[in-house]
């Protein structure tokens, strides 16, 4: 039995240590951007111009010119950021169905860093984002998956504590009785029959 | 569930990930696991070798139109004697029947999106987006699972539908509202009708107030549970000024569910708090936070409560530091006490923690001790992996001497096919 338990154990961490090995890098935002449906069927429908968003340069006959491709090296008149925002994260009325989720390029670990919002940085945010968590829970999920709510909120083991300290078990008749509720936000009563009732 | 169908179990969830290249489309794929052993004695001084694992998959669709999640855990302790336990967190999807304008959802849920408060039940949903996704109606129907009694045992059902509503600006107004009817199936369990309201908008004026409203209604009981109101200041873009007020009260009614709150207060709870926050450098950030609750104890007495918190944290370079001072009173007694954890990076795939928590506390059944809480990890980094090696010590009232080993693996990525 226990060696049947290791073997499954071990098999799983060996498949996606395999998987990630295999996998390559994360493109960058900018592969996110599909050109052929924005030169198609977007930017006319808005009267957008190609210079709207590359440089020219002039060939080589001085009379003619050519859009620039590369728009992480030639030189803007804004920045790549604020030319993606000018139409996803406007207020401008004539942009209002324009796709404005953050999610749809900020979608990796490392692009959604850029646009953490800033109370999330605060120290106290851990105990603070409950009232904006039940308020536009949805605004969460934009960035955030749900695993990360279960490892706090519903996940149980003593190995490691997530939420109170080792203390706490010294503590908590004290603690709980200054602020009775917070326990609420994770525990119910069977919870406390474990120890006090029971094993 | 036994054992071996709980691995035979978790075999097939992670199968259904693995041949997402074949079976599923561009995407985001979010793979995560925690792995966490310990060698340690228990209060009867018997070995424990406790182990548990906790993984999670999440697949998102590049064109937003389909999400799946899964989530579960299990624990099993070789040596000692405590019971193996496997819970299933979630296992769900959620797929656009019609692009932004119509998901279906299902399957086991533990979020709360969709019920009021946090619930974990096995569900399906429908959901309907008008005006450019920024409003969404939906309603849902499952059977609730209280983890704590297994996977798969219901005490109630529930439906309910739910509101999402923002408006067009940049720093938009969220409104929300949900309606639940919880229909027990244990005898004698009256039914239950709970409804809550939120609200939230950032003012784009001096100081940029955030001002949230979040409160719950008790149908069946003509009760509010829960009225939160709360008003978030940034006189300059380093100091933060926080302010919450709330009113609950939760009754016991439900049985093995009932809420903790109902066995120390007998009726309703007031609570003011105030936080201020400081970032003095990008790197060094300071934050008070004082909250004073008033409750009914007794039919005839009122208890109160304090909580103080004074906090630092400290991030130069390749040190990460934290520091807490804390204090509680209650008419339990009063704690006071402190802790410091730090952590080095030591060349790029190496890194040392330390911490330690010393608490002193005094109860009103004239207890008075000292506990302390000395942890020490080494940990090395691979390309998705870390391993964290390390030890803790404890002594307390309970155990003079504790020390304990503990192992954790942690593995995380994200992989992404266009």
């Amino acid at each position: 039995m226990k060696s049947y338990f290791f073997t499954i154990i071990t098999s799983l961490l060996i498949s996606t240590g395999t998987l990630a090995d295999s996998s390559s890098m994360l493109p960058s935002i900018m592969t996110k951007f599909d050109h052929q449906m924005h030169e198609e069927k977007v930017l006319p429908a808005f009267g957008i111009s190609c210079s709207t968003c590359h440089n020219f340069e002039l060939n080589a006959d001085q009379k003619t010119a050519k859009a620039n491709p590369n728009l992480a090296t030639s030189a803007f008149k804004m920045s790549v950021k604020e030319v993606c925002h000018q139409c996803h994260n406007t207020e401008a009325p004539q942009y209002r169905n324009v796709p404005k989720s953050c999610a749809i390029c900020h979608s990796d670990q490392a692009a959604m860093q850029k646009i953490k919002p800033k109370n999330h940085e605060n120290t106290a945010w851990k105990s603070t984002h409950a009232l904006n968590a039940e308020v536009a829970s949805n605004t969460c999920f934009n960035c955030h998956i749900t695993s990360q709510c279960v490892k706090c909120h519903v996940r149980r083991n003593d190995i490691e504590l997530k939420n109170h300290s080792r203390n706490f078990r010294f503590t908590h008749s004290v603690i709980a009785r200054a602020q009775p509720q917070k326990c609420d936000s994770c525990h119910v009563q069977t919870f406390c029959v474990r120890c006090h009732l029971g094993k | 569930m036994q054992s071996r169908e709980a691995f035979i179990f978790t075999f097939l969830l992670i199968s259904c990930f693995l041949p997402w290249e074949v079976a599923l489309g561009q995407g985001l794929l979010t793979m995560e696991s925690e792995s966490l052993f310990s060698l340690r004695n228990n209060f009867d001084q018997e070995l424990e070798s406790p182990f548990y694992e906790f993984f999670g998959a999440n697949y998102k669709s590049n064109d937003q139109t389909l999400n799946l999640n899964s989530n579960f855990g299990f624990f099993v302790d070789p040596v000692g004697t405590s019971d193996n336990d496997f819970d299933l967190f979630q296992f769900n999807f959620q797929y656009d029947a019609i692009k932004d304008r119509i998901t279906v959802s299902g399957g086991r849920t533990s979020d709360p999106v969709r019920t009021v408060g946090w619930t974990t039940l096995d569900m399906v949903s429908l959901d309907m987006h008008f005006l450019e996704q920024r409003l969404t109606v939906g309603g849902f129907a499952g059977k609730e699972r209280l983890l704590d009694i297994g996977n798969f045992k219901n005490q109630a059902d529930l439906v309910g539908a739910h509101m999402n509503y923002r408006t067009q600006a940049i720093n938009p107004l969220h409104l929300s509202g949900k309606f639940q009817h919880k229909e027990f199936n244990i005898q004698d369990k009256r039914a239950e009708n709970l409804g809550s309201f939120g609200a939230n908008k950032t003012f784009e004026t001096s100081w940029s107030p955030e001002v949230l409203l979040a409160s719950r209604y008790n149908f069946s009981a003509r009760e509010a549970q829960k009225v939160e109101a709360g008003l978030d200041l940034y006189p300059t873009i380093k100091f933060i000024n926080r302010w919450r007020i709330m009113t609950y009260k939760t009754t016991a009614d439900y049985g093995i569910e009932d809420p903790i709150f109902s066995i120390i207060s007998r009726g309703r709870l007031n609570e003011v708090m105030g936080q201020v926050e400081n970032h003095w450098t990008p790197r060094f950030i300071s934050s008070l936070t004082l909250a004073y609750d008033d409750y009914l104890l007794q039919e005839t007495r009122r208890a109160e409560g304090y909580r103080g918190e004074f906090s630092l944290s400290y991030r130069p370079e390749l040190y990460k530091i934290n520091n807490k001072y804390y204090y509680f009173k209650s008419y339990g007694g009063y704690v006071l006490g402190g802790e410091i954890a730090l952590t080095r990076q030591i060349f790029d795939t190496n890194e040392v923690f330390v911490s330690e928590d010393i608490t002193y506390y005094d109860k009103i059944t004239s207890a008075k001790s000292m506990a302390y809480n000395t942890a020490l990890m080494f940990g090395h980094f691979w390309k998705n992996l870390k391993l964290q090696i390390g030890g803790e010590f404890n002594s307390n009232n309970s155990l003079t001497y504790d020390l304990r080993m503990l192992t954790k693996l942690t593995y995380f990525s994200q992989m992404e096919r266009n």
